[in-house]
């Protein structure tokens, strides 16, 4: 007879989060394809065949682990995430932009001269890295998974996304989009394009660089034992 | 899909607090006596019937309670709670309901 316990052990150890199922789970489910098992010699079916059949009861074992998970922890779940996603991904875009501001006056005021704009981003992109730093370090310290570590040191870089993503239905940039579909002969969308690319990589994808490179020293180590539990990834 | 989805979510949780409201019973005979009383017509998988038995459990509609039978064998035995059954009464009355509603939209249907 197969060991039940050890297969769904190993089942559940496939899963991706790493999250361990608790023993007394692992048990249960092992006794209920034990039982499955049995209730097919009875019927007649060779070992293999029974064995395949009780075995065919779970067709995606990460999936299960992921509902039971919810089924049991669910609540501790949504509040394992707000603390170390949602919370730690909030401020840290609270501080960009605050750092924004504060960058943005000091570059047009204190330290105006040709060169302060190139100067300004520069030094920006550097506070950026450690407000990456600090969001993915306060992830850790609440015990989040890599992924959210990762979620909540990009997450101001999420925000100016969407910021910027608002500009696309501002109604006169809009507009020139319309009159260059109507009028090919005036190619005023050219005229923007480059802007909006070097929006796009100036104001979002080296801000994202800036701030995972920030969060990189804070993605090893491993969860806190209680989140091993809840399962949070 | 959204009705479809709740009806058979509803329709497992009534099953299941159902059986356990005669007698106490472990994960696979819940499974096997619902599948016997409905003709097969509703069939639980392990990996339908836990999720299930473990939100019923956290909801203390259910209590699961590990007992060792004959031959040293454990199983984890799930009884219905008197939550369970206040909660079972008013779902059957909806269950009634809704099968009288459908058979009067299935027969004004054929006729």
């Amino acid at each position: 007879m197969p060991d039940w316990q050890k297969l769904v052990h190993e089942r559940f150890a496939q899963e991706r989060s790493g999250a361990e199922m608790e023993p007394e789970v692992t048990e249960e489910l092992a006794h209920y394809l034990e039982d499955f098992y049995e209730a097919g010699l009875d019927k007649g079916l060779a070992e293999h065949e029974a064995a395949q059949r009780a075995l065919a009861e779970v067709r995606n074992w990460p999936r299960l682990a992921r509902k039971i998970k919810f089924a049991r922890y669910g609540g501790e779940m949504l509040s394992q995430r707000i603390q170390t996603l949602w919370m730690p991904g909030v401020a840290a875009a609270i501080l960009t932009a605050a750092v924004s501001v504060s960058v943005n006056r000091a570059a047009s005021t204190v330290l105006a001269g040709p060169h302060t704009p190139m100067f300004a981003y520069g030094g920006w992109l550097l506070i950026l890295a450690g407000v990456g730093a600090f969001a993915a370090g306060w992830s850790r310290l609440a015990g989040g998974s890599i992924t959210n570590r990762i979620g909540a040191a990009l997450f101001p870089a999420a925000m100016i996304f969407a910021a910027l993503g608002s500009l696309v239905t501002n109604p006169d940039l809009k507009m020139v989009v319309i009159a260059s579909v109507f009028s090919p002969g005036d190619v005023r969308i050219w005229g923007i394009l480059p802007v909006i690319a070097n929006s796009v990589v100036g104001g979002i994808v080296l801000p994202a660089v800036a701030l995972l490179a920030g969060a990189l020293p804070f993605l090893g180590g491993k969860l806190a034992e209680g989140n091993l539990r809840a399962g949070t990834a | 899909m959204m009705v479809v989805s709740k009806i058979k979510r509803g329709s497992a949780e009534f099953a299941i607090l159902s059986v356990l409201a005669e007698e106490r019973l472990y994960g696979y005979q819940i499974a096997q006596t619902i599948a016997d009383r409905t003709a097969g017509e509703l069939r639980f998988t392990l990996a339908s019937l836990y999720p299930m038995l473990y939100a019923l459990e956290k909801r203390a509609w259910i209590a699961g309670e590990w007992e060792t039978r004959r031959g040293g064998r454990k199983r984890r035995y799930y009884r219905l709670t008197p939550a369970g059954r206040r909660q079972l009464a008013p779902m059957r009355r909806q269950w009634d309901g809704f099968f009288r509603a459908i058979q009067r939209l299935s027969g004004a249907a054929d006729a």
